[in-house]
């Protein structure tokens, strides 16, 4: 056997065996999820939400946006906020050294007016300049928060220390929230007899093209562009599928920064956001977890498959590699701080399961699938490829991907069915055919790049630039240059396919 | 390299290779068949409610109403639709809502068409379902329709195994009985969750207790849910009587349990609470610390003010905090003293007492 053949022979058998396990990691995943969805479905069947939303009895909530060059949609999505339901709860905006007048436009709007509060300064962040509040009883939830500009994990960590209640809910200050949301993601904080739930996530929907008036979402419409109806499927797949499996499983590694609930205690145990990484929601859930194994704690991660939280996708490449790109930087960040957890029986589920999952199939995915696309120009540059086989092997996978997807359709279908239009499913399943040529290799190709920024400690958060849910107006489309925050956070997993 | 293959496609034959895309081809196909029936299932199943929205929502009125004529006329009219099970339930489902949504004469009027139409029979064959989560909507849909008849069956459920079951089934009894209905605190074997013991301080919101003193046996239930919740209970009702049984939570090892002795005693001190409370303050928890500094905020007196003065300088500024509050409260000087205390200039005293300043100019 010459070495020749020894190489090929290790590379071609481990992309198959990787290949292999990836796509059996995909079944389980599809049929775990399954059966945690129709769980939830069943439990929550009989669960009257409305009568519980003015409950004196239920516990206190802060929520906490961060804000950063908002001025544009700020007044009105704050109060979207804070007509959500339910009775005991504050709505901390935390303003992160904007540069607009995001700050002027909430004090002229809710009549805020600055005082005087003590911040217990259990996590460390950057000062506080001003605290305000309503002279206007109508909003007497609102706080606002000015600060120096640090970035999102800071603008949090601010809000946990201003935070009065025990359990606090991250939403991106542009994020539309479903008027039911907090009482839905609270209830697993709540049912739980057992063990502590720690965190509890909430699955993000696409808002492009959907009709949203007064900050409230009124109808569900289909992307119209390719790439956010794109995105669409690979949301579905990642919070219907791959979240609800992973929730089943206790192994949840990621609540997305977008949405999500935490026990405040527990979070400040942990020494609140990592603002060292742009990874900052999957790292605070990963430095809990362990938190918990370590100290022996029984505890849980939960996820809600109701669509609750709805937000704005990137509609051009150069904003979604930008965002893929941050992606990558934050899972490899993430995973390199805790490395200690791979493999070590220790941390149990999570050391042995979630954590090498993430590392063989989030982060080694795309580079693999890198690889293998330079091997095979070289192989097929020499003239050594069986390309009847190859095609078949190439055709195989492309099938399951698109076999997956169409699972995640008709998940969709079969449970909360939003795209209710006469021709959605088809435009859904034509968009899940073409994902494998104009969606995901520009994927792949955004992680390369986001592990090569990596290597060379590259820590810009990009540019987003957003059209504004629901201005209707492309024109008021603003631009917000985002050296820190930015606002879109969402699957980050389930995306690959080798 | 001539000769050199691509090893693994030379070694798997590609008439099995064909085969498996042949089978991944087939369950798309089923998939997206599936996908497609199941669409179309839904967007009929849409079409057939709306087409009976308007039947449905007649008969209701005229039940409201009371149109005896003009009803049975309508119920002849749908004679058959009635033998369809899936419009039976749509039918239940608009009359719960609207159950939910009126009351007095108007809300016995649908009671009685429930009854009259034999949904009752409907939603009382759920209960022997092995579906826990249709036994539980079948226990739903008797106690919002008052179906009291049907009580010794679903007190039997309220030790199920199903969560969702027992559940349904205590709201059910505390929806028939009020106050009375929580006789099964007696007995339940399972944990009540904080999110079933909201929902059930819920339903009691208007009901007033009768016979009350059996609380004071729940207080002393090896469950400790029950006894959190008999300590709510307590709480919600305003219950002096129960005061020494409750002191007797105090000593309990659970936080859980002393935060909620704690909320009782905040809101029905008696004059020796407080010193109570400065008593037990040594139990090594934060949160159970800063509650009764809170409430010496609500029952405290001058002869708590020494051992406030002590926390005002405790390492946590949380303590710091409540300390200085319930100072501005109850020392003779009131939040002048505050002004004057040594520390009155330095951080983090300063910010604190700004923040009480504040607060009590609001």
């Amino acid at each position: 056997m010459t070495w020749q053949r020894i190489i090929l022979d290790l590379f071609s058998y481990g992309i198959l065996v990787y290949s292999i396990v990836l796509l059996t990691c995909y079944i389980l995943i599809g049929i775990y999820s399954t059966a945690e969805i129709r769980k939830y479905l069943r439990d929550n069947s009989s669960a009257d939400f409305k009568v519980l939303a003015a409950s004196t009895h239920l516990p206190g909530i802060s929520i906490l946006a961060p804000a950063y060059n908002e001025a544009a949609n700020i007044v009105e999505n704050v109060r979207s906020m804070l007509s959500i339901h339910y009775n005991t709860l504050e709505l901390i905006i935390i303003n992160d050294g904007s540069k607009d007048d995001s700050l002027q436009k909430l004090i002229a709007a809710y009549d805020l007016y600055k005082v005087n509060i003590f911040i217990n300064e259990q996590i460390p962040a950057k000062k506080v300049k001003g605290i305000y509040k309503s002279r206007n009883a109508v909003y007497n939830k609102l706080i606002v928060v000015d600060k120096e500009n640090g970035g999102k994990s800071d603008a949090l960590n601010v809000g946990i220390n201003v935070a009065k209640y025990g359990y606090f809910v991250c939403v991106d200050v542009d994020c539309i929230l479903e008027q039911d949301a907090l009482l839905k993601m609270m209830k697993p904080f709540l049912e739980e007899t057992k063990v502590r739930v720690i965190a509890s996530g909430g699955v993000i929907r696409i808002a492009n093209d959907c009709t949203i008036e007064n900050g409230k979402l009124v109808e569900v419409n289909l992307p119209k562009k390719f790439l956010p109806r794109v995105q669409v499927i690979e949301y579905i797949r990642a919070f219907l599928l791959g979240r609800m499996a992973w929730s089943r499983l206790n192994g949840l590694l990621l609540i997305s920064g977008a949405f999500g609930a935490f026990d405040k205690e527990i979070v400040m145990r942990c020494g609140g956001y990592n603002v060292k990484t742009v990874g900052e929601d999957m790292e605070l859930i990963a430095r809990m977890r362990r938190y918990m194994e370590e100290h022996k704690l029984p505890y849980k991660v939960t996820f809600i498959p109701d669509p609750l939280c709805w937000t704005e996708a990137p509609d051009t490449y150069k904003i979604l590699g930008r965002q893929r790109n941050r992606w990558t930087r934050g899972t490899i960040e993430t995973l390199r701080i805790h490395k200690i957890m791979f493999f070590n029986p220790r941390y149990r589920l999570l050391g042995c399961v979630s954590y090498p999952y993430w590392f063989f199939f989030e982060f080694l995915a795309p580079i693999i699938e890198f690889i293998g696309i330079v091997g095979f120009l070289i192989f097929s540059f020499c003239g050594i490829i069986d390309w009847q086989s190859f095609l078949i092997l190439l055709g195989c996978i492309l099938l399951f991907g698109f076999l997956y997807s169409l699972f995640a359709i008709f998940m969709e279908v079969v449970t909360y069915n939003q795209y209710k239009k006469k021709n959605d499913v088809f435009k859904l399943v034509l968009t899940a055919l073409l994902e494998p040529f104009l969606f995901h290799p520009f994927v792949v190709w955004s992680a390369i790049k986001g592990n090569i920024d990596y290597i060379r400690k590259k820590n810009a958060w990009g540019e987003m630039t957003r059209l504004g849910l629901g201005s209707g107006n492309k024109a008021d489309a603003k631009t917000n240059v985002i050296n820190h925050l930015e606002m879109e956070t969402a699957p980050r997993d389930q995306s690959k396919f080798v | 390299m001539p000769g050199l293959q691509f090893s693994v496609l030379l070694k798997i034959d590609s008439y099995t290779l064909m085969r498996v895309m042949l089978i991944f081809i087939i369950i798309l196909g089923l998939l997206f068949i599936c996908t497609l029936v199941f669409f179309i299932y839904k967007k009929r199943i849409n079409a057939k409610i709306k087409s009976w929205e308007d039947q449905v929502s007649l008969v209701v009125s005229t039940a409201v109403f009371n149109l005896d004529e003009e009803f049975n006329e309508i119920i002849s009219k749908n004679a058959n639709k009635l033998k369809n099970h899936r419009f039976r339930q749509y039918l239940i489902n608009e009359i719960i809502l609207a159950r939910k949504s009126l009351s007095g004469s108007a809300s016995e009027n649908i009671k009685m068409l429930y009854e009259n139409l034999g949904l009752n029979n409907d939603s009382f064959k759920k209960l022997h379902n092995k579906k826990w989560h249709i036994k539980a909507k079948g226990v739903q849909e008797l106690a919002i329709m008052e179906q009291t008849k049907y009580v010794k069956q679903i007190f039997r459920l309220t030790n199920n195994k199903s969560e969702l079951v027992r559940n349904e089934s205590q709201c059910a009894l505390v929806s028939f009985y009020g106050f009375s209905g929580l006789r099964f605190l007696g007995v339940t074997t399972y944990t009540l969750s904080e999110w079933q013991q909201i929902q059930l301080l819920n339903k009691l919101h208007d009901v007033k207790p009768r016979n009350f003193d059996i609380i004071k046996k729940w207080l002393q239930s090896p469950n400790e849910s029950v006894v959190n919740f008999s300590l709510r209970l307590a709480t919600f009702y305003n219950r002096f009587d129960v005061y020494p049984d409750v002191m007797d939570c105090l000593s309990n090892t659970s936080l859980q349990v002393k935060l909620n002795t704690l909320n009782y005693l905040k809101r029905i001190p008696r004059e020796d609470t407080a010193g109570k409370l400065v008593d037990d303050y040594s139990y090594e928890n934060k949160s159970y610390k800063l509650a009764i500094i809170n409430a010496l905020n609500d029952i405290g007196n001058e002869e708590q003010i020494a051992f406030l003065l002590k926390q005002l300088h405790h390492s946590d500024n949380d303590i710091k905090l409540a300390a200085a509050k319930s100072l501005s409260h109850l020392h003779p000087l009131g939040i002048e003293f505050l002004k004057t205390h040594l520390f009155a200039h330095e951080d983090p005293w300063k910010t604190i007492f700004l923040q009480i300043e504040n607060e009590h100019m609001i």
